[in-house]
């Protein structure tokens, strides 16, 4: 069982909380190697990703992180209005027991925060009573802890990070910016918060900046820091009213000696602190196992060796179901929630409220906070010749403003106010007939284009509640997840649902860390050079923490196939996985390392020149085959697919588009085989017909250097039409992947459903040898009506793909079991004689010597080139003798524009000793 | 550009192959000659090959130029006094990788440029075996042009300007140093190789030919009869 979704907390009470910054502009617009220096706001977006996947009951979740426009970066987590800082404002007489007990308590859950900060290499430095946030049970969550990570060291503003009186001195002293990483600073925050928290008194105030650093850095000569504070204060009769372990506590905390300070792990596991917490409801010790409970995301999410359902809980959080007495039905009535989307998790739900019209940006605009001083009001005076500026005032924008800004989530409950409860809880293995359910109201909406279906709120809905399911139960489920995903895939979850598509399972997280993605190679160079180039109008792959990702993933792909190479274009295919699971590189590995050998299977060979001509020889046929008049002219014009289609191939399309129509394009991609992406390509060419049939060759090659716009959708739907009218024997390739590399949904359930067109002839048949299976005793020689690999000297001599027995016999349906008519006409090339004494049912006899017209080519009139005329559209299976004939004529009724010509592999022989051949003067 | 073929028909196509646009304006009034010259760029991957044709071709210049894989196609016409010269330019792909595909775009080419930059002395040595493989392999009336690219790196320099100078003397070779980014000597470069190039009746005419057909080489069995190798 893997846990795939991000598994952050339930939305509960929270709200979405919206802080804002404007990073640093940079002065130097280019960078030592020529390129543009990457703007600050984007190496923000790429660190702070790392923050979206930390999860732990004492941090508040980071939900979104959106770059706005004049580098303002806008961070959307987890909030409660309530915090430290209130609660300090707002209780009356102190009540030191009371006071004391919470001290420990909020000081357990900071210090199990950072605990877990810590070993993910995060140090907060801006812990302040206003971070520290107090949730409706009762337990603190540390808020914006992240921005000094994300911000490298606070490098990339141009504000201090952290305010000054909760500053440990050895980072006033040493300066704000420096990567001074101790993470026993944060420690004296908490030091001082509690302070301030038992006291109900602010410190420090009305202390201009310098006096208030000198004052904290002379602590240093005190005793006791403590007593010195609260002497400063006038409040050392408050002195005895500080418990022993919370005066304990704070003595810790605010240790002078930065190396001397305990580190936030070790305070917590100091008893003569804590260990008399045992009994109370948010212990500390209950939290430091809680702690080690909760998945430690970026490492260990994956491989979940516990049962979900051992941690099943009842809804108010409380009693674990398995201890629930099933017998007492009153017990459940507490299960049913009075608001199910509390039970949602929080991206689940931040998403949905973007469906619902939630727009961060405009949220902010509407509070008046995004307003910027007009430029022309930002000139200098004055400003030299030498580039001097004089008289140019601060823009107040570029300092820290600490509103939070809460996103209102009415919109989104009115517009799931309609969906019934019992919709959050469908049933997914069974459905039961008199319950009414939302597939029929989805159904509607699922016949809707995929752009408006991907924006409808209720439609996304029911897929991320039905497709959570279905994640939470790979691999058992992996059938109804491929099912599923015929329909569409929706964006929320694309992540996991490829991986479910692409088999990945076992532990990617270890096979992962054992590859050695540091050692330098001598293809370094080129993967250098290539990443600054690749998707670039990606804010994540364009950031230097993508880069770092980029170059991992690619190193460790390179490292672990020594039988390939790196050709460039790897880089391209790497895109579309590392975008979607950012922050899970060995993921982004693991789906690369799965698709390569499905779809490009040796394309990556150092030699793989007959691999990509087989590959191209394939698609020119495949483009014969269902638009002669197309081939016809590109032929004419000398335009081969050698000139355009490599970059198609070789990346799977990931060179030629943007990366939101990748994701639609692989979305069907995966459901299929590699032989699906000829029939991609043929569709692009569909969309280019007109202007391709109408220019030379200049003119066409110039178009796909400057690709038009492509509608991914009808070029999806047109691809899989494709895929269903053609043989497969007629798309085999001698270079097609093993079968194991193949998944089991290939070839014959693809798209039986999502295609849904009649001409589908893979209905029938799990196989396309399934016919011949059935008639074992009347055709001895199965193999001979299989398709062999073609070499490819031969198969580029032919125009027209060649059909196997196997294929013709199914599609020909002898005994309509199948079709009401025939698929396919099989036109016998051979002579009257060699036809005469046995030849296919039904087939019609056109002999290549005296077919065609010596003058023009035509084909010469007959009863019988009128029937082929009047089947003209079905598939035309040209059969001959061993020789070439079949072979010529194919290719002439395909000059002719006959559309769907095909040529049966090895020719009548193959039905020669079985007893199919009849005497056609008999029938 | 009264000359050109009507795109689309065959016919006309393969008329203008045989017969070189530049002189089949005898008859009428005295008109510009139109000469068609295949142009391949070379060199090692992120040197500046397609962002030196972007820039010729469009007047752009991108940051992120992607990497070419394969090879792309365009066209630039340029004005040479009463000349028209029309480069069907093929930029190829760089990665050695793609070693095996570049005889089939420079095969029957009469212009190459052959990129390096000037910040990195391994491609300069690169180049220095494109050149080679041109003079061994490429017709034998090839013009080749070095370009040291990225010049507006001047800081960052790690191949002597003397040297590139002295190397392509002594080879024989049109040389330049190039940036893309600010457009210097861009359109110079394409335009002294247009000088140097022969607009003689002869060789447009086999030019363009070869020009047309640049796979055919690779597609011998089914190659058309008209094919000049």
């Amino acid at each position: 069982m893997m846990e795939w979704g991000r598994s952050s907390a339930p939305m509960g009470d929270a709200h979405f909380g919206v802080t804002f910054y404007t990073s640093s502009q940079r002065q130097d617009t280019c960078g030592t190697n020529g390129l543009p220096v990457t703007p600050n706001s984007i190496r923000i977006l790429g660190r702070s990703q790392y923050l979206k996947a930390l999860a732990h009951p004492n941090l508040s979740t980071y939900v979104d992180i959106i770059r706005g426009k004049s580098e303002r970066v806008i961070i959307v987590a987890e909030y409660y209005e309530q915090n430290i800082h209130k609660l300090r404002k707002l209780e009356g007489e102190i009540d030191f027991q009371l006071a004391n007990k919470r001290a420990l308590e909020i000081a357990a859950n900071v210090l199990s925060g950072l605990t877990y900060l810590n070993h993910h290499g995060i140090v907060v430095r801006n812990i302040s009573p206003e971070t520290i946030l107090v949730c409706p049970d009762g337990s603190v969550k540390l808020f914006n802890y992240g921005l000094y990570h994300m911000t490298n060291c606070g490098k990339y503003v141009a504000f201090p990070i952290g305010h000054p009186k909760y500053t440990a001195p050895e980072v006033l002293r040493s300066g704000m910016k420096t990567g001074h990483k101790l993470c026993s600073c944060d420690v004296w925050s908490l030091g001082i918060v509690l302070i301030e928290f038992l006291t109900r008194t602010e410190l420090w105030t009305g202390f201009r900046l310098p006096n208030l650093i000198k004052k904290i850095l002379d602590l240093g000569n005190s005793i006791s820091i403590l007593d010195t504070i609260l002497e400063q204060h006038g409040l050392s009769n408050l002195h005895d009213e500080i418990s022993y372990p919370v005066r304990r506590l704070i003595e810790k905390c605010l240790e002078i000696d930065p190396i001397k300070r305990e580190w936030p792990e070790q305070l917590l596991k100091d008893n003569t602190i804590f260990s008399t917490q045992n009994d109370n409801e948010t212990g500390c010790a209950e939290n430091g196992i809680q702690q080690k409970k909760c998945p430690d995301y970026p490492t260990g999410y994956y491989a979940d060796k516990f049962l979900r359902s051992s941690k099943l809980l009842a809804l108010d959080g409380i009693q674990n179901i398995a201890e629930l007495d099933v017998s007492n039905l009153e017990q459940f009535g507490r299960i049913l929630p009075t608001n199910p989307l509390t039970e949602r998790n929080m991206n689940e739900v931040y998403y949905l409220w973007q469906r619902a019209g939630g727009d961060v940006m405009a949220e902010l605009k509407r509070q008046g906070l995004t307003r910027k001083k007009p430029a022309v009001l930002s000139l200098p005076h004055l400003m030299t010749l030498e580039g001097l500026t004089h008289g140019k005032t601060k823009e107040r924008g570029l300092l820290l403003d600490s509103t939070v800004v809460i996103l209102p989530l009415h919109e989104l409950k009115k517009r799931l106010n309609d969906i019934p409860p019992s919709d959050f809880y469908p049933l997914v293995e069974f459905s039961i007939p008199h319950l009414k359910s939302d597939i029929s109201a989805n159904k509607e909406c699922a016949g809707l284009p995929l752009i408006i279906r991907e924006r409808d709120i209720e439609y996304q809905f029911h897929r991320i509640i039905l497709f959570d399911r279905l994640l939470k139960g790979y691999p058992y489920t992996k059938s109804r997840i491929y099912k599923e995903s015929l329909q569409d895939i929706p964006p929320y979850f694309r992540a996991q649902v490829w991986s479910c598509l692409l088999d990945i399972r076992g532990d990617i997280e270890h096979i992962y860390d054992c590859i050695d993605k540091e050692t330098a190679t001598s293809t370094d160079r080129q993967i250098e050079v290539d990443i600054p180039r690749c998707h670039q109008y990606d804010e994540l792959l364009s950031s230097p923490a993508g880069h770092d990702k980029f170059k991992r993933v690619l190193k460790a792909w390179v490292v672990s196939n020594k039988e390939y190479v790196y050709w460039q274009g790897l880089d391209s295919l790497c895109a579309p996985f590392l975008n979607l699971n950012f922050n899970n590189e060995a993921m982004a590995y693991a789906c690369l390392s799965a698709f390569i050998p499905k779809y490009l299977y040796n394309f990556f060979l150092k030699d793989n020149a007959v691999i990509i001509q087989e590959f191209l020889c394939k698609f020119s046929q495949l483009i014969a085959f269902h638009d002669p008049e197309l081939t016809n002219h590109l032929d004419s014009i000398g335009f081969i697919p050698e000139l355009y289609a490599i970059p198609w191939f070789l990346t799977m399309f990931s060179h030629v588009f943007p990366l939101h129509k990748i994701f639609h394009l692989w979305d069907k991609l995966l459901l299929g085989d590699s032989s699906f992406s000829l029939c991609i390509g043929l569709a692009i060419l569909y969309q280019l017909r007109e202007s391709l049939l109408s220019s030379g060759f200049n003119e066409c090659i110039l178009l796909f250097s400057d690709m038009p716009e492509i509608s991914i959708e009808k070029c999806v739907q047109d691809s899989v039409e494709i895929y269903c009218s053609t043989p497969k024997s007629a798309i085999r390739r001698k270079n097609d992947p093993p079968v194991h590399y193949a998944s089991s949904y290939s070839d014959s359930k693809m798209y039986s459903k999502g295609g849904g067109s009649s001409s589908s002839f893979k209905d029938n048949g799990n196989r396309p040898f399934a016919i011949s299976r059935n008639n074992t005793n009347h055709y001895n020689v199965l193999d001979a009506l299989k398709m062999d690999p073609i070499p490819l000297h031969e198969l580029k001599l032919e125009k027209c793909a060649r059909i196997s027995g196997d294929d013709l016999l199914n599609l020909l349906d002898l005994n309509r079991t199948k079709f009401q008519k025939p698929k396919i006409i099989v036109i016998d090339v051979r002579n009257h004689e060699d036809y005469n004494r046995g030849a296919i049912p039904g087939s019609i006899n056109i002999p290549y010597s005296t077919a065609f017209s010596t003058q023009d080519g035509s084909l010469l009139p007959s009863s019988e080139t009128n029937s082929l005329n009047a089947n003209r559209g079905k598939i035309i299976a040209v059969v001959g003798n061993r020789g070439d004939s079949a072979v010529k004529f194919a290719e002439g009724i395909l000059r002719l524009g006959y559309p769907r010509v095909c040529v049966l592999h090895r020719g009548i022989d193959i039905f020669r000793t079985s007893n199919l051949l009849v005497v056609p003067a008999s029938i | 550009m009264a000359n050109r073929a009507a795109p689309g028909s065959a016919t006309n196509q393969q008329q203008q192959q045989q017969q070189p646009a530049a002189t089949r304006s005898n008859n009428g009034a005295p008109q510009n000659k139109v000469c068609q010259f295949k142009l391949v760029l070379l060199g090692e991957s992120a040197v500046g090959k397609s962002s030196l044709v972007l820039r010729f071709v469009k007047g752009q210049f991108h940051e992120y130029q992607e990497s070419t894989i394969g090879a792309a196609f365009l066209t630039q016409t340029v004005m040479l006094d009463d000349i028209t010269v029309k480069f069907e330019i093929w930029d190829t792909a760089g990665q050695e990788r793609y070693h095996s595909l570049a005889p089939m775009y420079y095969r029957g080419a009469q212009a190459a440029i052959v990129v390096y930059d000037i910040t990195n002395q391994e491609t300069f040595a690169r180049a220095k075996t494109w050149v080679k493989e041109l003079q061994r392999q490429a017709s034998p009336n090839i013009v080749i042009a070095l370009a040291g690219n990225k010049s507006d790196l001047a800081a960052k320099r790690m191949v002597d300007h003397d040297e590139a100078y002295a190397y392509a003397d002594e080879n024989g070779l049109l040389f330049m140093e190039t940036s893309a980014k600010t457009a210097m000597n861009v359109t110079d470069i394409f335009l002294a190789i247009a000088k140097k190039l022969p607009k003689g009746e002869q060789t447009s005419a086999q030019g363009t030919a070869q020009g047309r057909r640049i796979t055919d080489a690779d597609q011998a069995p089914r190659s058309t009869p008209n094919c000049c190798k």
